[in-house]
C-alpha cells in the first residue's frame, strides 16, 4: 500500500475535485475503446490516449471502474485475465456473442 | 401473469446465484451497490436465457457454461448499460458525482475560487508535461497505485515508477515556477 507524501495527495485531492466539477470531459471514447483499455486490448498507442481521456474525465472514469469491476468478478469466477494473448476467433467471437446474448443468433460457443 | 414452470430455470438460476455473488462482492469494493448491480445480473439472465432457450439440452448445456462464455455475456451486457447510461446523460443533465463537492459545512467563496485556480494551474502543469508521462500521472492523480498502472499497461514496476516519478516530479517544478506553493506539513 502506497502512502503518498501530503504534497502528492494534495496534488490528488486537486486534480480529483477540478475532474469531479468537469464531469464530462469532450471527446469521451466508446465504451469499447475503455474495455479495450481494461482487458489490455489493441494498440498501446490508443490505449494510452483512452487512458489519459479516462483519467481526466468524471464520467469515462466511472465507466472504467464499472467495467474493471465486471471484469475482476468475471475473472474471479474463471474467466480470462486481462493481457492473455487469444487466437482469433476469441476476438471474434465478440460480435457473435453480442448477437445471441441479444437473441438475434446462434448460440456461438461450443462447450468445452 | 405468472411465467409459466419450465426446466431451464432452476439450472439458470443457479449459474446467475454463483456468478451474481462474486458480481455483488467484487462490484462492492467499487462501491457499485444495488440498482446497477441488479440491472447487470438481468441483462446476464436475459441473454443466457435467449441464447439457450428452446435448444436441445440447454439445462445441460447452462450447468456446463464455460466461464470465459459468461465473461464475454457480462461484458456485453455492462457495455449496453454504459450506453444506455450515456444516453440518459444525454437528454438530461446530471451531475456525475454528487459526493465530489463534499458533505456538511461549504467552504467560504473565495476559498473555492482559490482552490479552483490551483487546480486549473494543476491541469496546465500536467498538459506541458511530455506525452509519455501524462496517463500515468493523471492516473495516479486520480487515486490509482503505481501497481495498478503497471498492471493495466502491461508495465514493468521500473518503467511506470520511471515514468510516474519523472512526471510528477516536471508537474511539481512547473507549479513552482508559477508560484504555486502549498503548507506540506501535517
Amino acid at each position: 500500500m502506497e502512502h503518498p507524501d501530503v504534497e502528492t495527495a494534495r496534488l490528488q485531492e486537486l486534480y480529483a475535485r477540478r475532474v469531479a466539477r468537469q464531469g464530462t470531459a469532450p471527446g469521451c471514447p466508446t465504451p469499447e475503446a475503455i474495455l479495450a483499455l481494461v482487458r489490455r486490448e489493441g494498440g498501446e498507442h490508443e490505449r494510452l490516449a483512452t487512458l489519459e481521456h479516462v483519467m481526466s474525465c468524471a464520467a469515462c472514469h466511472r465507466e472504467y471502474e464499472w467495467l474493471q469491476a465486471v471484469d475482476e468478478a468475471a475473472v474471479e469466477a474463471g474467466g480470462e485475465p486481462a493481457g492473455v494473448m487469444r487466437p482469433a476467433w476469441w476476438r471474434g467471437a465478440w460480435p457473435a456473442c453480442s448477437r445471441a446474448c441479444s437473441g438475434r443468433g446462434p448460440i456461438g460457443y461450443a462447450a468445452r | 401473469m405468472a411465467s409459466p414452470p419450465d426446466s431451464l430455470s432452476p439450472a439458470l438460476e443457479r449459474v446467475l446465484e454463483r456468478f451474481g455473488g462474486v458480481v455483488r462482492r467484487v462490484c462492492w469494493k467499487y462501491q457499485f451497490r444495488g440498482a446497477e448491480v441488479d440491472e447487470l445480473m438481468q441483462e446476464v439472465r436475459i441473454r443466457l436465457w435467449r441464447a439457450h432457450a428452446g435448444h436441445e439440452g440447454a439445462s445441460e448445456n447452462l450447468a456446463a457454461i464455460p466461464a470465459s462464455y459468461l465473461q464475454r455475456t457480462a461484458l456485453s451486457a455492462a457495455i449496453d448499460l454504459l450506453r444506455r447510461g450515456r444516453a440518459r446523460r444525454a437528454d438530461r443533465m446530471v451531475p456525475v458525482d454528487d459526493e465530489a463537492e463534499g458533505i456538511g459545512q461549504s467552504p467560504a467563496p473565495d476559498q473555492v475560487l482559490a482552490e479552483s485556480e490551483t487546480a486549473e494551474q494543476v491541469e496546465r502543469a500536467i498538459q506541458s508535461i511530455h506525452a509519455s508521462r501524462r496517463p500515468v500521472v493523471r492516473m495516479h492523480l486520480m487515486g490509482h497505485s503505481r501497481e495498478e498502472i503497471a498492471g493495466l499497461l502491461g508495465w514493468t514496476e521500473a518503467k511506470t515508477r520511471n515514468l510516474l516519478y519523472r512526471g510528477l516530479t516536471d508537474v511539481r517544478e512547473r507549479l513552482l515556477a508559477e508560484g504555486v506553493q502549498w503548507n506540506t506539513r501535517t
